[in-house]
């Protein structure tokens, strides 16, 4: 089956935006025909000298292709200790705003990696206060015992 | 290859006929050669059973 749609283009104040109609069947035959809509994923390939190239442009349903996800602290650690330390969080793809590329299976931010990893150790500093005062309910001084002088 | 993720639009017309519309990135525009917008090919071709594959390209009119 083959369509021709025109690619229309309008110009914002935050740069040009494109949209293509499609047709009926290619909704169908990515499965997104039903309800509102969904998710697409639009596959491009890289280019060596330019950053993209020329040529075809695939789509496919999202939900049929790789998840991005990163690793984040499991607090579940605390309480099971076979848990796994860290375990997969699916990452939510970025549809609006600046137009930039969506990763595919594990990906890694910075930002948000460092987020996680501040948000892990506040969680095992609370944990180890709970702990010692379930211990050590009347206090407990570090360093060692003081000599008595008789 | 690099993945952008988009929503596919639907709504119903006062007709009642479905109309389904897509928002390409400008990276995409920009592979497909239309970055001033243009005519573009939808091909759904049968992959597996029950599975299409589909592409966009540029309108052969539009490449010449």
């Amino acid at each position: 089956m083959q369509f021709t749609r025109t690619l229309s283009v309008k110009n914002h104040p935050t740069g040009q935006h494109y949209v293509l109609s499609i047709p009926r069947p290619v909704a169908e035959a990515l499965d997104l025909h039903e309800d509102e809509g969904g998710l697409v994923s639009i596959f491009i390939q890289r280019g060596q000298i330019k950053p993209y190239k020329k040529g075809t442009v695939h789509l496919q349903a999202y939900r049929e292709t790789q998840i991005p996800w990163r690793e984040t602290f499991n607090p579940a650690v605390w309480t099971d200790p076979t848990a796994h330390i860290f375990k997969p969080f699916p990452v939510p793809p970025n549809t609006l705003g600046r137009s930039r590329p969506t990763g595919c299976g594990k990906v890694f931010d910075f930002k948000v990696g460092h987020r996680a990893s501040l948000e892990g150790l506040r969680f095992l500093q609370a944990a180890r206060k709970a702990l010692k005062l379930k211990v050590f309910p009347h206090g407990f001084k570090r360093g060692p015992k003081r000599r008595r002088i008789y | 290859m690099v993945r952008f993720v988009r929503t596919l639009q639907h709504r119903v017309t006062p007709q009642g006929r479905d109309f389904y519309a897509l928002s390409i990135p400008p990276q995409v525009a920009e592979a497909l050669g239309l970055k001033a917008g243009g005519s573009v090919d939808i091909i759904v071709a049968p992959v597996k059973k029950g599975k299409f594959e589909v592409i966009l390209k540029a309108a052969s009119s539009e490449l010449s």
